[in-house]
């Protein structure tokens, strides 16, 4: 006879441990839980209202790939750069009661491809009537392009310098004086960085990139003296770890904040449920046939009923969030295959000795259950909670990739839901769909090992001698 | 004559069956002197276990009749309701050691958690309170302290039925049943548990009912020994009269049967097997293996006869 079976919480885990499987699964979820873990240090605290509030990523280029895919492709891809009113020199004239104010700032762009995108901001506090502002872009090759001519009123005004058919039409003109001929399509994040006029709107071509020094000038006219806060963003193809989505966002913190939702889901969902059906189970085997009949009975009926489709149907009907939605999984599943093994197990235990011993010093029925029975039950349900995490985060990302899911919190379904409404893989976004599977089938794999280690332990007949 | 604590009368338990019922103990009538011990002794399937069972009334779902009286200390359990069994009697009164030490502690409970067990649902001890009495009561059988922090699996075979006693000694029962309490046991462990039961009988004041199938164990404790045979009693005396001079056929045999260590001697048997306790001969439960057997044997069952200050069930002492 080889050694007990381990039967402390304590010992199996460190049992566990022992194995290769377990080690491995340690690694992988210990990673998880530090992913969730250093969250608050680089994430704002409102992270959720920020995540679906898509004026807030501005800033963030749209659609970029990871930071990494340089590496591999070996073209600098361009990195989004930030021209912030503290990169602005600023400069101040006075000509017969009117105040100049100019605000220039360089930039050096050496990438081997187009920025995706040219924004230009400015933040004026002016009272009453608005002022005239000159936005002025300077090549390395020395053209000098007038981006805007006009009035500002105060506050935050945002010039999207690739969209903005006004601004368009004056970069059409600079290219009308070069070449001739105004280009069908004006791309001016290509035009103004494009080397030879002769391909301006063509986007191809990355050596047709004009690498050098940038100048960006601001310049207010007003008649009193003003403070504003310009700023020009020239936005990147690459951007993070995880790249960008469509709405800008930066995924990687979509998939940090992804990994304690899928955790916490995933494992609140199993232990309830497992601790659940095996109480329920155990109870009903325990108290007698009546009940055991009961239970077994109603545990057959939730075998068999889809839980997904109910969920889809609930989720369509009421406005679920992830709290509701685990609320809705654990009522689904208070009784099932956890129920069924505790049963057998109980009929097992029930005839034991000390179970006799037990009822001789007068324990009641129910301080057995939860004393004597359920303890002994709980090891072999270790492996299935393990087993069935991953279970309960693919259903959870299931119904988040149908957009049945929480609508507030960031999780990989929902961003996988996300990505497949954008039609991310035909257009070839493949960052906004790898990621977050990968981070699905990576805390699943963990969970899996787990319970490969748990099960070597708990069950005799595969424990390793 | 020394106070009786425990007698039984006319006590019946009968367990369902698919073929029919089986009459485990079948109208027995024992006693127990207080502060003596009785051995109860019998093949196994007589229905030793399942009087202890009985008296303590810890009956499994297939009960098909229970009744007679059980008079303790005066009492009759019998009037008692289940409640007032459990939280009056059962450890408190009357305390039992299981059969196979091995089993009766539970593997995923702590020995002292376990040991303490009755103190917390009986005498609404605090978890503390009670360890310390069960701190007392193992160095009571002979245990180091630290047993109490171990897992039933990490004690031997004696240290287990030690704690076991422990336990069922811990609430100060006037009467201890032992069920086969050694069996499982090597021989000097055996005989280690046998001389601590022995001290414990002296130093508590405890009565004993003690199980067992083994005739040389029981000669070990007995004052008294009540052979079983077939769910009934066969003969109920003194340890004297019982080893020296039985009187029932039946316990002559398996007094016979006992090898001895130096005297040389032919083994006995007897032959037949013990009868199907769903279908019992009529009359003597014994006759058709009985070698003494009459016509009366066939036709009736014979009460308990007085014998000097033995008491034998058989035809051969008289009656009729």
């Amino acid at each position: 006879m080889g050694t007990p079976p381990p039967t402390g919480i304590k010992q199996i885990l460190k049992e566990a441990l022992k194995t290769k499987t377990g080690m491995a699964a340690v690694i992988i979820l210990g990673m998880m839980i530090l992913m969730s873990a250093s969250i608050p240090f680089y994430s704002p605290v409102n992270f959720v209202k920020r995540w679906n509030d898509l004026k807030s990523w501005y800033e963030y280029p749209s659609l970029a790939a990871p930071v990494w895919v340089k590496w591999f492709t070996g073209t600098n891809l361009p990195e989004t750069i930030d021209l912030t009113s503290k990169h602005f020199r600023v400069t101040e004239e006075e000509i017969s009661g009117h105040y100049i104010t100019t605000y220039t700032a360089y930039f050096r762009y050496t990438y081997d491809d187009y920025p995706s995108e040219l924004k230009a901001l400015i933040k004026t506090d002016i009272k009453g009537k608005p002022v005239r502002l000159n936005i002025i872009f300077i090549r390395p090759d020395g053209e000098e392009i007038n981006l805007f001519n006009g009035l500002v009123s105060s506050g935050q005004t945002t010039f999207d310098i690739s969209l903005d058919p006004k601004l368009q039409k004056n970069i059409a003109r600079f290219v009308y004086e070069k070449t001739g001929t105004v280009p069908e399509v004006i791309r001016p994040e290509i035009i103004l960085f494009s080397k030879s006029p002769s391909k301006y709107g063509n986007e191809a071509a990355s050596s047709n990139v004009l690498r050098g020094r940038y100048i960006v000038k601001f310049q207010v006219l007003s008649d009193k003296k003003i403070s504003a806060e310009p700023r020009f963003i020239v936005y990147g193809k690459v951007y993070g770890f995880a790249g960008t989505d469509l709405y800008r966002r930066d995924l990687w913190l979509g998939i940090l904040w992804g990994a304690p939702v899928a955790l916490a889901f995933g494992t609140v969902a199993a232990i309830a449920t497992a601790l659940l059906q095996v109480i329920i189970g155990a109870a009903g085997a325990w108290f007698g046939p009546k009940w055991d009949e009961l239970v077994q009975r109603i545990a057959d009926f939730f075998l068999i009923i889809p839980v997904l489709p109910i969920l889809i149907l609930i989720s369509v009907i009421y406005k679920v969030t992830i709290w509701s939605l685990l609320g809705w999984v654990i009522v689904f599943s208070v009784v099932g295959v956890s129920s069924k093994i505790a049963r057998s197990i109980t009929f097992q235990i029930r005839e034991e000795q000390y179970i006799e011993a037990a009822k001789t010093y007068g324990a009641s029925k129910t301080r057995m259950l939860f004393y004597y029975v359920i303890p002994r039950i709980m090891p072999f349900t270790f492996a299935l909670v393990a087993l069935n995490v991953p279970t309960y985060i693919f259903l959870e990302a299931s119904l988040s990739f149908l957009g049945l899911g929480d609508p507030e919190l960031p999780t990989w379904g929902r961003i996988l839901g996300d990505a497949y409404s954008a039609g991310a893989l035909y257009q070839g976004y493949w960052w906004w769909v790898i990621l977050p599977a990968f981070m699905i089938m990576l805390v699943s794999l963990g969970f899996t090992l787990l319970s490969y280690a748990f099960d070597k332990i708990v069950n005799p007949r595969l424990r390793e001698e | 004559m020394m106070k009786k604590i425990l007698v039984t009368e006319d006590l019946v338990l009968y367990y369902r069956t698919s073929r029919g019922p089986v009459r485990a103990v079948d109208h027995v009538n024992l006693w127990v002197e207080d502060g003596s011990s009785l051995a109860v002794v019998g093949e196994s399937g007589c229905g030793k276990s399942s009087m202890a069972y009985a008296i303590l009334r810890i009956l499994p779902r297939n009960v098909h009749s229970y009744s007679g009286k059980i008079i303790f200390d005066g009492v009759n359990l019998m009037d008692l309701t289940d409640e007032e069994m459990r939280s009056k009697i059962r450890w408190r009164k009357i305390s039992m050691v299981f059969q196979g030490a091995m089993n009766t502690l539970n593997p995923v409970i702590k020995v002292g958690d376990q040991i303490i067990e009755p103190l917390l649902i009986h005498a609404g001890y605090k978890k503390e309170e009670a360890l310390r009495e069960a701190r007392e009561a193992v160095k009571n059988v002979g245990l180091p302290e630290y047993v109490l922090d171990r897992y039933p699996h990490e004690l031997s075979g004696g240290m287990k039925q030690r704690a076991v006693i422990a336990m069922a000694l811990l609430m100060k029962p006037r009467l201890v049943i032992l069920d086969e309490p050694t069996s499982a046991l090597d021989v000097l462990t055996q005989a280690n548990i046998m001389n601590l039961l022995k001290d414990l009988k002296e130093r508590e004041r405890l009565s004993y009912i003690f199980i067992t199938h083994d005739l040389a164990l029981a000669s070990e404790l007995a004052d008294y020994v009540a052979v079983m045979y077939a769910g009934k009693i066969a003969e109920i005396g003194s340890a004297e009269t019982i080893y020296k001079n039985p009187r029932h056929p039946y316990t002559q045999k398996l007094i016979g049967s006992v090898p001895t260590l130096r005297s040389e001697k032919v083994l006995e048997f007897i032959p037949g097997a013990p009868p199907d306790l769903v279908n019992p001969p009529e009359g003597c439960r014994f006759h058709l293996r009985c070698p003494f057997a009459k016509d009366i044997c066939k036709r009736r069952e014979p009460p308990l006869i007085k014998v000097d200050n033995d008491h034998v069930a058989c035809w051969l002492y008289g009656g009729e």
